[in-house]
C-alpha cells in the first residue's frame, strides 16, 4: 500500500509520470490513469486537486497487449538502391512536431495539447505517401540536452544521449516501450512504402559532454570545443591522435551502437549531420559495419561543397568527394543556394560539376534536391508559390538527384512563429527563451505541426513526383543536355533536355520569379510540327511557345517550369553539351 | 527517519539508459578494426602552397597581372567576387598613388623632386611590403622554421595568404613531413600525443601574433621606413640623375646640328611665305610690316625685336606715296562729300561754282609740277588745294553777296585740311596718301625670306645653347654646377675635415662660430702633413672633376677659351650677324654681336658670360678654400711667406698674419672694399736698447701646432688700437701674403698635375690685381703691384666667391638638420624594429602536452 502524503510537494512529485526500467523487456509503467491537466491551471490548488485524483487512482495498470507488431508485413530495405538510382523522394520531419495538435492556435504546444509522437505520426503517413514521398528523413530522435540549451525543448541536434530515444516521442498512454513505439512507427512507414532515414547528430549536448568526456573534443584549456555559432552543442573528438590519423575507439563504439539501435528498429538509413565533423576513416568503419547488418542500409551525408579550410571555427573542412568515397550514398550539395544564382548557367555548371564528380566516385552516388532544408529559410521567401513550384519541377527533372522537401513545404509554411524569442515560464531545458531561427523550421521548441495555407504547392509537388515516377527511365538515368539559347540577355531561362533510349523530355523554366522572359531555345533535331503538351500542371502566368525547325521561341511566365516530351531520338548526336551520370 | 523529499525526487529521476543491441555483428570489434584495417584517406587538397624561387618572380608577376586584368573585366561586368575586388582594391590603390604621383610630377620643377614623387610612392608600397618581410617574416622563419606569410593557391586558383584568417587555415596543404620538420625546429617534443595538432596550433598562434604585430606596427613603420628609404636615396638618385643630365647636356653640343632640328620653325616660315606671296607686288602697308615683324620676332627677346623693327622699317618704308590721276579724281570726290556733309542748302549748280573741277585741279597741279611719285611731304599739295578753294569761294561770295551761308564756307572747308584727331591724317591728306609709293617687290620678298631663315636658324641654335647653358650652369637646383657645389660641400667634405657631430651642432648656430671652428680645424690640419695632403687631395679631386664636367664650357688654351660651347656660340652669332648684315639688318646684327670690334652688351656676350660668370663664381669659392688652406699651411710652417721680410716688425707680421687668416675665411666683398679694416698698434717706433732688442723686434713669427705664437699681437687693449689708414705697405703685404707669391710645395705637390692648376694660379693673380688693385677713391694708393686695375663689383663678387665660414655654416646647418631628422626617425624606426623583433622570441609559447604513456 502506498503511503499518502499531504505534503503538496510530495503530491506534486507523485504526480510525475515515471517510466521505470524494463523488466524482461516488458515495460512497467507507473502511471496514473487520469492524466493531470498540467497546462490548463498552474496554481497550487489546481495541482492539489489534480494530485488528489492521481493519489486516489490505481497505481499500476496492466500493460496493453502489443498488437501492431504482429500485423507488420515482411519488408525489405532498399533505400541504398533508391539513392543509387535517384529514386528516393524524401520528406524531412521533426517527429515531436510532425503531428502536434496546437488546439489554441498559439503555434506552441503547451498544457494538455498533444505534441508529436511516433504513434500519432502514423496518422499522417498516408498523407505523406499521397504526396508521392517514399522516404522520411527523421530529424534526430534522441532526447535533447538540458544544459546551455537553445529553446524550451532543446535543439534536436543537441543529444543528451545518442543511444536513447527522446521520451517526448513516446505516447505514455501506450504500454509499449520507447523502442517498441519507435519500431511500430517504422513498421507503419514500411507498410505504406515509406523508407525511414534517421538523423545522426554530429555533436553532443553539454550534458553529454559532461557525462561522457572520453567522447568529447576539448580545447587546450580543457574547455569543450564548441562549433562556432552553435552554443548548445559540443564537438565530439573523432581522433585519438589527429597527426597520426588514429581514431577515437570510444566514439566509434558509441556510433556503432547508434547504428545498431537504428537497424534494430528497422530504420533504412542514416542521414549523417555535418558529416565532415568526422574523418573519412571514421565513416570507413561505421558505414561498412552497417552494411554487415543490412547491405541496403543507406547513408546520406550532410556535406555541401569543397572547402580549402573550414570558415567555421572548430569544424573541419567540407569535402563531399571524400564523404562519397568513404561510403555515403548521397550528399546534400548546393541547391540550397539556387535562389542566389543569378543565371541559368550557374545551375547548369553546378549540375555538370556533379555529373563529372560521379565519374570520380563509385557509380550511383547522388544528391538530394536540397533546395530548402531545415537549415534554410522557407522557400516561400524566395518567391512564394511560384518559386516552390519551380523548385518542385526542377527536383523532378534534374539528373543525379533525389527530391527532398521539408515538412510544411507542401502547404507553403513560412516557418514564422509568433512566439519567436519570447520568454516562456514553461521549459524543459535551462532556457526560457523560445529561440527560433527566423523563417526556418523550429528545431528548438515544441512548435505546431508544420503547414501553411497554400495546399496547391503540395498538389503541384505531388504531381511532379508522379510525373517523375512516370518518366523514371528518362529522368533517373537519362542524359542531361544543356540547350543553347538566343536573346536571353540575363540568362534567366533554364533550358535542358533529358534523354534516354530515344525518349526526350524538354525542360524549359524561367528562373526569374518576378517577370516573364522571352528567348529562343535551340533544340537540335526538333521538328516544326512538334506538338507541345506540358506534362506538369499549370500555375501562375501562362507561357507562350512557338515551334520552328530546331528551335522554340518561348515567352515563359514568371517562375514557370514546363516539361514536354518531344520526338527527337537523335538529339544527343546533334547536341554539343551532353552529360551523363556515372 | 524522515525521508528527504528532494533527495527522493532526484533518486527517482530516470537513469541514463543506453541502448545495447543484441543483434550487433558479433565478430566486429572496433579496436581490432583500427589495428588491422587500412582505411581510405582523404584526397589531397585541390589547393597548393606557393613555393616560388626568385626565378619564378617574373612569371608570378605576370600571372598576378593576368588575374588582376581578369578581375577588372569581371568587375566591369559586375561579376567580380570578393577576392577579385580585394585585388582590384590593391591595384586601385597603386594606380591611384601613381596618378597622384604623376600629377605632382608635373607640378615639380627639378628632376630630383620629380623623380622623388615616384620614389616616395614606390618606397611607401615597398615599405608596406618590406616591413613585414624583414622584421616579421624573416625572423619568424629563422626562429620558428616556417613562413608566416606563406601563400597558397586555393581551389578556385586564387592566391591568398595561408594565415590571413587564423580560423581559416588549410592545414592539409602541409604534409606530415613538413609539419614535423617545423615542429622539430620549434623543439616540440616528438613523443607527445597529437603532435601535428600541437604544432599547427603553435604555428597558428605564431602567425596570428605576427599578424597582430604587423597590424600594430605597420601604421608607424610604413611611413618611417618609407621616409628612411627616401632619405637613403636622396643622394645616390640625384647623383645618378646628374650624371645622366650631364651626358644629355654634352650630347646637345656634340649633336648640335641634329638637336637644333627639334626646334621647328617651319610653321613660321610657311606663314611668312604665304604672307609674302599674298602681298607680292602690293603696296607695303604698316599692317603688312607689323605682320612681317611679328613673324620674325617670334621667340626673340625684346631688345633684339626692337632692333629688328628698326631694320624692318628701313627695309619696308611706308612713308612715301605716288600722286596719280586717280588721286586727282578722289580729291574732287572728297570735296563734294565734305560739302554734302556740311548740310548747307546749296544747289548742285552752286556747288559746281564753288568747287574746282577736275580739269582745273589737274592743270593747277601740273603747273606746279606736283604730279610725281615717291612723295613724302604733301604740304604743297594741301596748300594748293586750299588756295584753289579759297579763290573759288571768294569768287562765289562776290557773286552772291546776299548768301550769308556762303560767307561761312571757308570755315567749313577747314575740315578738309585739319583732322580732329591729332594723330590721324586729314581727309585731304588721306586722299594724297591713298597710293603707296613702295610695293612688295620680288627682291624684297627674297630678302625677307632670307632674314626669316637666318633668324629661325638663330632661334633654334640659341634655344639649344640656352638649354645646354641652363643644364650646366644655371643658378637653379640640380644643374651640373649646383650638383658640383653639393658634391664638394658635402658630408664627405665634413668627414675629410674631421668635423665632429658636436662641432656641427655648434657651427650650425652662427657663421662666426662656424668660421672659428673652421679656422681651428684648418690649423689642426695644416700642422699634420698627412691630413693636409688628404684635404688638399680631396679638393683637388673635386675641382678636377668639375674641370672635366665644364670642359665643353671653359676649356682654355693659351689663356683663350677654346671650348666647344664658345665655338658654337661664336659660329651661331657671327654667322647670323653676317647674314643679317648682308640683308641690311644692321641694327639686329649689332645687337647680336656688338658694335665695331667689341662684343660688349651683345647677345653673344651675354650668352658667353652667363656661363663663365657662373663657373667663375663657383670655382672661386672653392679656389678660395684651397688658397686659404695653403695660406694656413705656409704660415704654420713659416715657409713661402717672403712678404714677412726681415724689415717688417714682428708685431706687424703678427697683425698681418692674423688679419689674413681671418680674411681668407671670413672676408666678404665689403671687407675688401674698405681695404681690410683692421685695428692695429699705432706705436711702432721703439728705441732699441741694443741689437738684440732690434733683432727681436724684427724677428720672424713663431708657430706652434699650426697656430701663431703671438709675441706682440693681442697684448694691447682694444682702446689702444687704431686703424692705420693709407698704410699702403700693410695692404700690399696682406693681399700679397694671401694671393701672391708661390704656393707651398706641399700644395703644389698635390695639384701640380691638375688641369685646374693654371686656372687656379690665374685666379690668385686676378684677385690680387682686380680686387687688390682696384682703384678706390677713398684709398687711392693701395695698389699692390703699383698698377691700377679696373674691376666691376660683379667681377669682385665673382672672384671672391662665397666666404668659407658661410659655406661651412650652411653645410653644417644642413647636415645638422639631416642628422637630427635621421636621429629622431632612425631612433623611432630602430625602436620599432626592436619592439617588433623582441617579442618574436616569446611568440607561440605553449605548454607542451605530456608525452604519451606508451612512449615513456
Amino acid at each position: 500500500m502506498m503511503n499518502v502524503s499531504t505534503n503538496l510537494l510530495t503530491q506534486q512529485l507523485n504526480s510525475l509520470n515515471l517510466t521505470l526500467p524494463k523488466e524482461n523487456n516488458k515495460t512497467v509503467t507507473v502511471n496514473n490513469p487520469v492524466t493531470p491537466n498540467n497546462g490548463a491551471s498552474s496554481n497550487l490548488l489546481s495541482k492539489y486537486l489534480d494530485n488528489q485524483s492521481v493519489i486516489n487512482s490505481a497505481t499500476v495498470v496492466k500493460t496493453q497487449k502489443v498488437t501492431e507488431a504482429e500485423t507488420v508485413k515482411p519488408y525489405k530495405n532498399d533505400l541504398k538502391t533508391l539513392f543509387n538510382t535517384n529514386s528516393a523522394k524524401i520528406l524531412a520531419i521533426i517527429p515531436r512536431t510532425f503531428n502536434a495538435k496546437d488546439l489554441n492556435g498559439n503555434e506552441y504546444i503547451e498544457g494538455n495539447e498533444e505534441h508529436g509522437t511516433f504513434l500519432n505520426a502514423i496518422d499522417r503517413l498516408d498523407e505523406v505517401r499521397g504526396n508521392g514521398i517514399n522516404t522520411l528523413h527523421l530529424l534526430p530522435i534522441n532526447p535533447p540536452g538540458k544544459q546551455n540549451a537553445m529553446g524550451t525543448a532543446g535543439s534536436v541536434y543537441s543529444p543528451l544521449d545518442m543511444l536513447q530515444i527522446d521520451p517526448m516521442l513516446i505516447d505514455n498512454n501506450d504500454p509499449r516501450s520507447d523502442k517498441e513505439q519507435f519500431k511500430a512507427f517504422v513498421d507503419a512507414c514500411h507498410n505504406r512504402g515509406l523508407r525511414v532515414m534517421v538523423d545522426m547528430p554530429s555533436c553532443a549536448s553539454y550534458d553529454l559532454f559532461l557525462a561522457k568526456p572520453e567522447l568529447m573534443a576539448k580545447e587546450r584549456n580543457g574547455l569543450a570545443k564548441t562549433p562556432q555559432g552553435w552554443n548548445d552543442i559540443r564537438m565530439f573528438q573523432p581522433w585519438q591522435d589527429e597527426g597520426k590519423r588514429l581514431l577515437n575507439p570510444e566514439l566509434l563504439e558509441y556510433h556503432r551502437k547508434f547504428v545498431d539501435m537504428m537497424i534494430d528498429a528497422g530504420v533504412d538509413g542514416i542521414r549523417a549531420d555535418v558529416a565532415r565533423a568526422k574523418p573519412v576513416e571514421f565513416w570507413d568503419i561505421i558505414i561498412p559495419y552497417s552494411h554487415k547488418r543490412d547491405p541496403e542500409f543507406a547513408w546520406l551525408a550532410e556535406t555541401y561543397t569543397y572547402e580549402d579550410a573550414s570558415p567555421q571555427a572548430n569544424m573541419p573542412y567540407d569535402r563531399p568527394e571524400d564523404s562519397l568515397r568513404a561510403g555515403f550514398d548521397a550528399y546534400y550539395g548546393q541547391y540550397h543556394i539556387f535562389h542566389e544564382w543569378s543565371t541559368a548557367k550557374e545551375l547548369h555548371d553546378y549540375v555538370i560539376d556533379n555529373l563529372n564528380l560521379s565519374y570520380r566516385v563509385d557509380p550511383g552516388k547522388s544528391l538530394i534536391g536540397s533546395f530548402a532544408t531545415h537549415d534554410d529559410i522557407s522557400p516561400m521567401f524566395h518567391g512564394g508559390e511560384v518559386y516552390c513550384n519551380l523548385t518542385s519541377g526542377l527536383q523532378a527533372t534534374l539528373p543525379m538527384l533525389n527530391p527532398y522537401f521539408v515538412d510544411g513545404f507542401q502547404s507553403g509554411d513560412t516557418y514564422s512563429y509568433s512566439y519567436k524569442d519570447k520568454y516562456s515560464t514553461e521549459t524543459r531545458t535551462d532556457n526560457h527563451e523560445m529561440t527560433v531561427h527566423q523563417g526556418k523550421l523550429d528545431i528548438f521548441n515544441l512548435s505546431r505541426k508544420p503547414g501553411g495555407n497554400q495546399p496547391e504547392i503540395g498538389k503541384f509537388m505531388s504531381e511532379c513526383m508522379k510525373f517523375r515516377d512516370k518518366y523514371a527511365n528518362v529522368l533517373k538515368r537519362g542524359s542531361y543536355i544543356v540547350l543553347e539559347k538566343k536573346k536571353d540577355k540575363l540568362d534567366s531561362v533554364i533550358a535542358f533536355a533529358r534523354h534516354r533510349q530515344g525518349r526526350t523530355l524538354l525542360v524549359l523554366a524561367n528562373k526569374n520569379v518576378n517577370r516573364p522572359v522571352a528567348c529562343r531555345v535551340k533544340v537540335p533535331t526538333l521538328r516544326e510540327n512538334q506538338k507541345l503538351e506540358n506534362l506538369l500542371p499549370s500555375y501562375g502566368e501562362n507561357s507562350k511557345f512557338q515551334v520552328s525547325q530546331g528551335e522554340i521561341a518561348v515567352n515563359l511566365g514568371p517562375g514557370r517550369i514546363h516539361v514536354f516530351e518531344i520526338d527527337t531520338p537523335y538529339i544527343e548526336t546533334y547536341s554539343n553539351n551532353v552529360y551523363k551520370q556515372h | 527517519m524522515r525521508t528527504n523529499l528532494i533527495q527522493a525526487y532526484l533518486n527517482r529521476t530516470p537513469q541514463v539508459q543506453q541502448y545495447n543491441s543484441d543483434k550487433a555483428v558479433k565478430d566486429f570489434d572496433v579496436q581490432k578494426e583500427l589495428r588491422t584495417r587500412t582505411f581510405i584517406k582523404p584526397l589531397p587538397s585541390n589547393g597548393k602552397l606557393v613555393k616560388n624561387t626568385i626565378f619564378d618572380i617574373p612569371a608570378e608577376y605576370f600571372k598576378d597581372m593576368k588575374y588582376d586584368m581578369r578581375a577588372l573585366k569581371h568587375s566591369i561586368n559586375g561579376e567580380a567576387n570578393d577576392h577579385e575586388l580585394g585585388k582590384l582594391n590593391d591595384m586601385g590603390m597603386k594606380l591611384g598613388g601613381l596618378a597622384i604621383a604623376s600629377y605632382l610630377f608635373t607640378r615639380k620643377g627639378t628632376p630630383k623632386t620629380k623623380i622623388f614623387e615616384f620614389i616616395g610612392l614606390l618606397s611607401f608600397f615597398g615599405a608596406m611590403d618590406l616591413w613585414p618581410k624583414l622584421f616579421l617574416q624573416l625572423p619568424a622563419y629563422l626562429l620558428h622554421g616556417f613562413d608566416i606569410r606563406q601563400n597558397y593557391v586555393d581551389n578556385y586558383g586564387r592566391k591568398k595568404m595561408l594565415y590571413q584568417d587564423h580560423q581559416f587555415i588549410p592545414w592539409d596543404l602541409y604534409s606530415d613531413e613538413e609539419i614535423n620538420k617545423i615542429g622539430d625546429r620549434m623543439r616540440v617534443p616528438k613523443d607527445i600525443p597529437n603532435r601535428r595538432d600541437f604544432i599547427q596550433e603553435k604555428m597558428r598562434k605564431i602567425a596570428l601574433q605576427n599578424n597582430t604585430m604587423w597590424m600594430l606596427t605597420s601604421g608607424f613603420a610604413t611611413p618611417i621606413m618609407s621616409a628612411l628609404i627616401c632619405n637613403a636615396l636622396e643622394k645616390p638618385v640625384p647623383k645618378y640623375q646628374g650624371e645622366k643630365l650631364d651626358k644629355s647636356a654634352d650630347f646637345l653640343l656634340s649633336n648640335f646640328s641634329q638637336e637644333i632640328k627639334k626646334y621647328d620653325y617651319s610653321k613660321n616660315e610657311a606663314a611668312m611665305t604665304k604672307l609674302l606671296s599674298d602681298n607680292a607686288g602690293k603696296p607695303i602697308t604698316k599692317q603688312l610690316v607689323d605682320e612681317i615683324h611679328a613673324n620674325l620676332a617670334d621667340d626673340l627677346n625684346y631688345v633684339t625685336a626692337q632692333s629688328l623693327r628698326t631694320d624692318i622699317d628701313n627695309l619696308l618704308p611706308t612713308d612715301s606715296f605716288n600722286f596719280t590721276k586717280e588721286t586727282l579724281g578722289n580729291i574732287r570726290k572728297v570735296l563734294e562729300k565734305n560739302f554734302e556733309n556740311l548740310d548747307i542748302p546749296f544747289t548742285p549748280e552752286e556747288i559746281a561754282q564753288i568747287l574746282p573741277d577736275d580739269a582745273s585741279i589737274m592743270s593747277t597741279f601740273e603747273e606746279k609740277g606736283l604730279i610725281k611719285t615717291d612723295i613724302k611731304d604733301f604740304s604743297e599739295h594741301t596748300k594748293l588745294i586750299q588756295d584753289l578753294l579759297d579763290s573759288k569761294i571768294e569768287s562765289f561770295v562776290a557773286q552772291n553777296p546776299d548768301n550769308l551761308t556762303a560767307r561761312r564756307l571757308d570755315f567749313y572747308m577747314k575740315n578738309l585740311v585739319h583732322s580732329n584727331d591729332r594723330n590721324a591724317d586729314s581727309e585731304l591728306l588721306s586722299v594724297f596718301k591713298s597710293t603707296q609709293a613702295t610695293v612688295l617687290s620680288d627682291n624684297t620678298i627674297e630678302t625677307i625670306k632670307s632674314i626669316s631663315k637666318t633668324l629661325n636658324s638663330l632661334k633654334a641654335k640659341n634655344a639649344v645653347l640656352d638649354e645646354f647653358a641652363f643644364i650646366k650652369t644655371a643658378q637653379a637646383p640640380e644643374t651640373i654646377l649646383a650638383n658640383f657645389w653639393n658634391d664638394i660641400a658635402s658630408d664627405e667634405f665634413l668627414k675629410t675635415l674631421n668635423i665632429s657631430p658636436d662641432e656641427i651642432k655648434k657651427a650650425r648656430l652662427d657663421s662666426d662660430i662656424a668660421g672659428k671652428i673652421l679656422r681651428n680645424k684648418f690649423e689642426d690640419i695644416v700642422v699634420d702633413d698627412t691630413r693636409y695632403a688628404q684635404v688638399v687631395e680631396f679638393l683637388q679631386k673635386k675641382l678636377s672633376a668639375l674641370q672635366g664636367k665644364m670642359l665643353s664650357l671653359s676649356e682654355f688654351k693659351d689663356g683663350e677659351s677654346v671650348s666647344l660651347y664658345k665655338s658654337l656660340v661664336d659660329s651661331t652669332f657671327d654667322n647670323s650677324a653676317a647674314s643679317l648684315k648682308a640683308a641690311g639688318m644692321i641694327n639686329t646684327a649689332e645687337n647680336l654681336v656688338g658694335y665695331d670690334d667689341t662684343i660688349k652688351t651683345s647677345l653673344k656676350e651675354l650668352q658667353l658670360s652667363f656661363v663663365t660668370d657662373r663657373i667663375k663664381g663657383v670655382k672661386s669659392s672653392f679656389y678660395r678654400l684651397l688658397n686659404a688652406l695653403d695660406l694656413y699651411h705656409r704660415i704654420s710652417k713659416v715657409e713661402k711667406v717672403d712678404i714677412l721680410h726681415a724689415k717688417m716688425p714682428r708685431e706687424v707680421k703678427e697683425e698681418l698674419v692674423e688679419m689674413c687668416k681671418q680674411l681668407v675665411i671670413n672676408g666678404h666683398n665689403s671687407d675688401y672694399a674698405v681695404k681690410f679694416y683692421f685695428k692695429r698698434n699705432p706705436e711702432l717706433n721703439p728705441h732699441f736698447a741694443n741689437d738684440e732688442a732690434r733683432k727681436e723686434f724684427y724677428s720672424q713669427i713663431e708657430t706652434k701646432n699650426g697656430r701663431v705664437v703671438n709675441k706682440y699681437f693681442g697684448k694691447h687693449d682694444a682702446s689702444e688700437l687704431v686703424e692705420l689708414a693709407n698704410d699702403r705697405e700693410f695692404f700690399d703685404a696682406a693681399i700679397k701674403l694671401m694671393y701672391d707669391g708661390e704656393l707651398h710645395p706641399d700644395t703644389i705637390a698635390k695639384i701640380k698635375d691638375s688641369a685646374f692648376l693654371e686656372e687656379f694660379m690665374r685666379y690668385r693673380k686676378d684677385v690680387m690685381n682686380f680686387v687688390g688693385g682696384d682703384q678706390y677713391k677713398f684709398k687711392p694708393n693701395h695698389l699692390p703691384n703699383g698698377q691700377s686695375f679696373k674691376s666691376s663689383s660683379k667681377l669682385r663678387f665673382l672672384l671672391l666667391g662665397s666666404a668659407s665660414d658661410e659655406l661651412f655654416f650652411k653645410l653644417c646647418k644642413q647636415k645638422f638638420n639631416s642628422m637630427h631628422w635621421f636621429k629622431r626617425f632612425g631612433t623611432i624606426g630602430a625602436g620599432l624594429a626592436v619592439v617588433t623583433l623582441l617579442p618574436q622570441f616569446f611568440f607561440g609559447k605553449m605548454k607542451n602536452p605530456k608525452a604519451s604513456k606508451e612512449n615513456k
